[in-house]
């Protein structure tokens, strides 16, 4: 079985969806997330409007399962506002809805508690990023979490090992906008704008932005949607159900492509014989050509390998780092006086440096310069000194190539 | 209440001269970034041998040193981590501070050290943190949409420590929900890559604003609501800021944390030197301050929103330090930035009113007089009454 997981924001979707021919699959299941404004960043429906539509899904038999979900964070106040809430829908638990998907710790801790018939699903949308960090959530959360929801930060190399090892299926999101932050700030409002906007900064890369205000906060979106149709199969052949996709069509008229996508999924479930490999490009081309009609460019994301720490050795001169010859290094150059001396602060309380030692230099470009150290000098007094202790400031003759920052190793 | 009693005051520390500062000038720990594993990619940060020291050098005088762990971390960044971490053991460190519930584990299978749960898990309600408690987590550093009086329940409802941003930049976003950079500047914000975004200009259509821009977060009136909820400690941030900016605040922090019986006791004296300690925080660099979330949640007034603005003020500038005192004659000064003679320079004490100076001579090492220095020399100039080593000398810009 082959699940689709897809949002539905009111009835006209529901109406949308039955247009098309998505019941008639004993291979692919289709599951619906629904919310309400009260727990969800973008969600426009009214508890009644919620249980209204909730009720109607659950008619249709093509609707395998039906998804609360709660995606905001929550303060200690909003958390004492939402155990009230979610009474009003309390009664739909296990007989309308199938799970609650939570991204608060906090509100999901307290539907475990509450509700302890419920299953859950758990939002981790911004990491771990790692199977030990994953798995101990599984852990820690038990028998009743169905599924995780994990971060578009993660390659397919890991997605296939976690959802291989992990007990429960992860879900990730296949094709739909990609959600940059998430403040509880009002800053659209701050700026007498409307609760949409799209903002654009010199800096490169840094254009069109989508913005959405609502009632609980703003939240920023990247001008360039995810897209990963053409690994869906890849995924399907290495783990089988144990990978969920997700497809966030809520923008626009976006809903509309749903039905080339449930006829894509009948062919990666081999159900639908009709299609050939070409025909199944041609589809995947539709479908992406279909989308593009509202959202402009797909990019793949970090799928194929998350290179995002790749920079971080350009961040820092690498050549003053010392960890790897901690033990050897004998302290920093702290000034150098052209043709006088140098400046030397002692920085490690098992060597002592004598007159006589040879020493190894590395200045701020990498120059590495041999220096035999034939006079040491108290700082304070000037008087000379044979061997030197932790923290000394002393002066040493100066070197050509040497400035400050240097290090000093033997 | 006893210094014991007050809320832990709390420092980063970006480099071992920053850890010394933020400890002479009156902090109770001190948290700091090793090379690898933390949230600062960009910083100094500390090498092994250098947190032995920083965590010695907290020891002996009777504060803590905690060791960040926090960032979000790939299969392939765990590889070397346990090293590190029986290494931090080792070294008896006071407690890491962790925000991926994949290192906490592996944190309490290869340790006994404590943890406690970084800002960046975005821990906001009691719920949230009875979850983390379970997990093993003795602290909770709570997000910075927090207010003080939520935390003083969640403390109670969860019975957990809790440690709050009380000073420094803040985060638009709730913290750990940033991934801008990762899609901008292909830099991961939760591993240490934050390109900074937020404090961008930005335009819609004709229209131009700071839009996302936090101004900074300034608690110190608050102080006596702080320790009044029974906060266990008070985080400055800015691993990567000045030791201008470690000094002034450890020492206006401290001093009010010190004098909080003279409010009891002189409204009007704590008033005064309320405000003191205020102007003081002013000397160093700030997009201008707010309380942030710590009373009521943050309006419009907590963001720059300004055409053409950046917010940041900055109108005293690092000279250097003390390095030494040299027969309470002369001190010797490593120099950041230049001065020279006839300038007004002010000499921050540990405790006590800054001391003005205006510079008469400059020596160099080799006794040769100078009429200006540059930065990075170390040069003499007149001791004063007061002046000790470690000392941070600023002047005006």
């Amino acid at each position: 079985m082959i699940k689709i997981v897809t949002y539905l924001s009111n009835h006209q979707d529901l109406l949308l969806m039955d247009s098309m021919e998505t019941g008639n699959s004993i291979e692919v299941e289709v599951e619906v997330i629904l919310s309400s404004k009260i727990f969800s960043l973008l969600s426009t429906l009214e508890i009644a409007e919620l249980i209204s539509l909730a009720l109607e899904c659950k008619k249709r038999k093509y609707i395998s399962r039906l998804l609360l979900e709660i995606d905001i964070l929550m303060t200690e106040d909003r958390l004492q506002l939402f155990k009230s809430e979610i009474t009003s829908v309390e009664t739909l638990f296990n007989t309308v809805f199938d799970a609650v998907r939570i991204k608060d710790l906090g509100a999901l801790k307290f539907i475990l508690e509450r509700y302890p018939e419920i299953d859950v699903e758990l939002i981790l949308d911004n990491g771990p990023h790692n199977l030990q960090g994953i798995e101990a959530f599984v852990d820690q959360i038990g028998e009743k979490l169905k599924r995780v929801i994990v971060s578009a930060q993660l390659s397919k190399s890991s997605l296939i090992k976690y959802a291989n090892k992990l007990k429960v299926p992860l879900e990730i999101l296949v094709l739909g906008r990609i959600l940059l932050f998430y403040t509880p700030r009002k800053l659209l409002s701050y700026v007498d704008m409307d609760k949409y906007a799209e903002a654009t900064s010199e800096e490169s890369f840094h254009k069109n932005f989508q913005i959405i205000e609502s009632a609980h906060g703003t939240i920023m979106f990247y001008p360039k949607d995810l897209c990963l149709l053409s690994y869906i199969d890849y995924f399907y052949q290495s783990c089988g159900e144990k990978i969920n996709f997700r497809f966030d069509l809520r923008e626009g008229n976006k809903l509309v492509i749903f039905d080339d996508i449930f006829k894509y999924f009948k062919y990666i479930s081999r159900e639908s014989c009709e299609n050939s490999k070409s025909d199944s490009s041609d589809l995947l081309e539709k479908i992406k050509n279909r989308y593009a009609q509202e959202c402009k460019t797909l990019i793949r994301g970090h799928i194929e390998e998350n290179k995002t720490d790749s920079i971080f050795k350009k961040l820092k001169n690498y050549h003053l780092q010392k960890s790897k010859v901690d033990c050897l290094y004998v302290g920093k150059v702290l000034e150098v006086e052209k043709g006088s001396y140098m400046v030397v602060m002692i920085e490690n309380k098992n060597l002592v440096l004598k007159v006589g030692d040879m020493i190894k230099i590395i200045n701020p470009l990498g120059k590495e310069i041999l220096f035999n150290v034939n006079k040491i000098e108290n700082i304070e007094d000037l008087q000379e000194l044979q061997t030197t202790e932790d923290n000394d400031l002393i002066l040493l003759p100066f070197c050509k190539g040497v400035s400050p920052g240097s290090l000093i190793y033997f | 209440m006893t210094r014991k009693e007050l809320p832990e005051l709390l420092l980063p520390a970006g480099n071992l001269e920053k850890l010394k500062t933020a400890i002479l000038y009156g902090a109770d720990a001190v948290y700091v970034g090793g090379e690898r594993f933390g949230l600062r990619a960009r910083a100094d940060n500390f090498s092994l041998e250098e947190l032995k020291k920083g965590a010695d050098f907290c020891h002996l005088r009777g504060r803590k040193f905690y060791v960040v762990l926090n960032a979000f971390l790939h299969d392939k960044d765990m590889l070397d981590l346990p090293d590190f971490v029986k290494y931090l053991s080792e070294i008896a460190v006071d407690a890491v501070i962790v925000a991926d519930i994949g290192v906490l584990k592996l944190v309490k299978r290869e340790s006994d050290l404590k943890i406690h749960l970084s800002t960046q898990s975005c821990c906001l309600n009691s719920y949230a943190a009875s979850f983390w408690k379970e997990c093993g987590v003795e602290r909770i550093v709570l997000g910075r949409e927090v207010s003080i009086e939520e935390a003083q329940r969640i403390k109670k409802s969860a019975e957990v420590e809790v440690e709050m941003f009380v000073h420094g930049s803040m985060c638009i976003s709730y913290s750990g929900q940033c991934v801008i950079s990762n899609y901008t500047a292909a830099r991961d914000s939760n591993r240490g890559g934050c390109a900074h975004s937020c404090r961008f200009e930005y335009s819609f259509g004709k229209k131009k604003s700071f839009f996302m821009s936090s101004k900074d977060l300034m608690g110190i009136k608050l102080l006596p609501l702080f320790c009044k909820c029974g906060i266990d400690s008070l985080k400055i941030e800015g691993r990567m800021k000045s030791q201008l900016y470690v000094a002034t605040v450890a020492k206006a922090y401290r001093q009010l944390l010190d004098c909080y019986d003279l409010l009891l006791s002189d409204a009007n004296l704590w008033a005064k030197q309320l405000n003191e300690m205020e102007e003081e925080l002013r000397r160093i660099p700030y997009r201008d301050y707010v309380d942030g979330n710590l009373l009521s949640k943050a309006q419009h007034d907590s963001v720059y929103y300004q055409e053409g603005e950046s917010g940041e003020k900055d109108r005293y500038m690092l000279v250097g330090h003390i390095v030494s005192v040299l027969q309470n004659e002369m001190v010797l000064i490593e120099v950041k930035n230049a001065f020279t003679v006839g300038e007004w320079l002010e000499i921050l004490p540990f405790k006590g009113r800054y001391i003005k100076l205006q510079v008469e001579n400059i020596c160099s090492l080799k006794n040769i007089k100078l009429q200006k220095c540059k930065p990075n020399t170390l040069v003499k100039i007149k001791y004063l009454d007061g002046m000790e080593k470690g000392n941070i000398i600023r002047k005006k810009k």
